[in-house]
């Protein structure tokens, strides 16, 4: 009972103090009163992550996730660069784009908050970059159903992320 | 004219073009899936090298660091509202986002 | 005029026809179009606090951004839901 109670505390407190920074660092003021506003700020800003949060973290990535984040900015780049080119040759050459919808094979966690936390990882990593999005995962089946704008026929996640 | 102008010009320039760039995207694409592809080179690519500028001109100051907060709010909600609008679209289309038995992959939807 | 306030009229400029776009056209179409629209505006807003050298219209920009997200999520929530 004690453990998850002290969880929350040092969760509160983390947000606390790190919206306490931002909010300094924002408004760039010495003012005391204004401090005041922001303690208060921050306090409410932690209350409400901790009442939402409950017992459980709402998502926990797990570092192994993000190393394919090191290659973003190349496939970002990359990838406006496609997208780019399609509609040139839609503008100047007529050329319809002929977009895709794929899946990919996804290892989901068994654990609810893990595939969870993989979920919003995978979302937002694919999606930064402009030729493919994700539509949605289908957990039964370990799969992932992107929409591509210039289909590249990816089997796996890392087939996404490759530069 | 200073570096630190022509830096900032550039950056202005690239942004503004992938904008409107992105915009003509979203206008001319046939499909709303299709469509989404140009949303993100504006919300991602443009919004980091507005910041960009902002960051070359004014430094990691106040202002700095709002433009970067304003590009990483737009980074990570981005992908995520894309994500909520095809899947919406798709069960609007299809009655379920799935693929369904015998429905081809490729075309416009 | 400066740099930054030629580059904000651009991209207001491009608000129009994205603006007009959103109200015609099928349903998710406009939503698009609303999404592209509500990051143009946040994009102007930066543009323009620096065009003017005011501080208020980045907090502004942060506000829109978040705001817009959470406005056009509800709407793609309900249309896919109950509509």
């Amino acid at each position: 009972m004690q453990r998850p109670l002290l969880r929350m505390a040092a969760t509160w407190t983390l947000v606390w103090a790190t919206s306490m920074v931002l909010w300094l660092w924002l408004a760039a003021t010495k003012n005391l009163s204004e401090a005041i506003v922001g303690f208060g700020a921050s306090a409410v800003a932690a209350t409400g992550l901790a009442v939402v949060r409950g017992k459980d973290a709402l998502v926990r990535p797990r570092l192994a996730w993000l190393r394919p984040a090191v290659a973003l900015p190349l496939v970002v780049a990359r990838d406006t660069v496609t997208v780019l080119g399609a509609l040139w040759r839609h503008v100047v050459g007529g050329q319809h784009v002929r977009s895709e919808l794929a899946l990919v094979t996804i290892d989901e966690p068994h654990d609810e908050t893990a595939a969870r936390s993989l979920h919003l990882v995978a979302t937002v990593g694919v999606s930064l970059a402009p030729n493919t999005f994700v539509v949605g995962f289908d957990r039964q089946r370990g799969t992932m159903l992107v929409h591509q704008l210039v289909p590249r026929q990816p089997e796996s996640v890392k087939d996404l992320l490759k530069p | 004219m200073t570096a630190q102008s022509v830096v900032v010009d550039v950056l202005l320039a690239a942004g503004v073009a992938l904008a409107v760039a992105g915009s003509v995207g979203v206008l001319l694409m046939a499909s709303p899936l299709d469509r989404l592809h140009y949303v993100t080179p504006v919300s991602v690519v443009s919004a980091v090298v507005v910041a960009a500028a902002v960051v070359v001109k004014e430094s990691f100051d106040a202002r700095g660091l709002k433009a970067i907060l304003v590009a990483v709010t737009l980074l990570f909600l981005g992908p995520v509202l894309t994500q909520a609008t095809a899947r919406a679209a798709r069960v609007e289309q299809h009655g379920d986002w799935r693929l369904e038995a015998g429905e081809k992959r490729r075309g416009r939807r | 005029m400066n740099a930054w306030l030629a580059a904000a009229a651009v991209v207001v400029a491009t608000l129009l026809p994205v603006g007009i776009f959103s109200f015609r056209g099928p349903m998710f179409d406009r939503v698009v179009g609303l999404e592209l629209a509500s990051v143009l505006g946040t994009l102007a807003l930066v543009l323009l606090a620096e065009g003017f050298d005011r501080d208020i219209y980045f907090d502004l920009a942060v506000v829109f951004a978040v705001a817009s997200f959470a406005g056009t999520l509800a709407f793609v929530r309900f249309l896919e839901r109950w509509l």
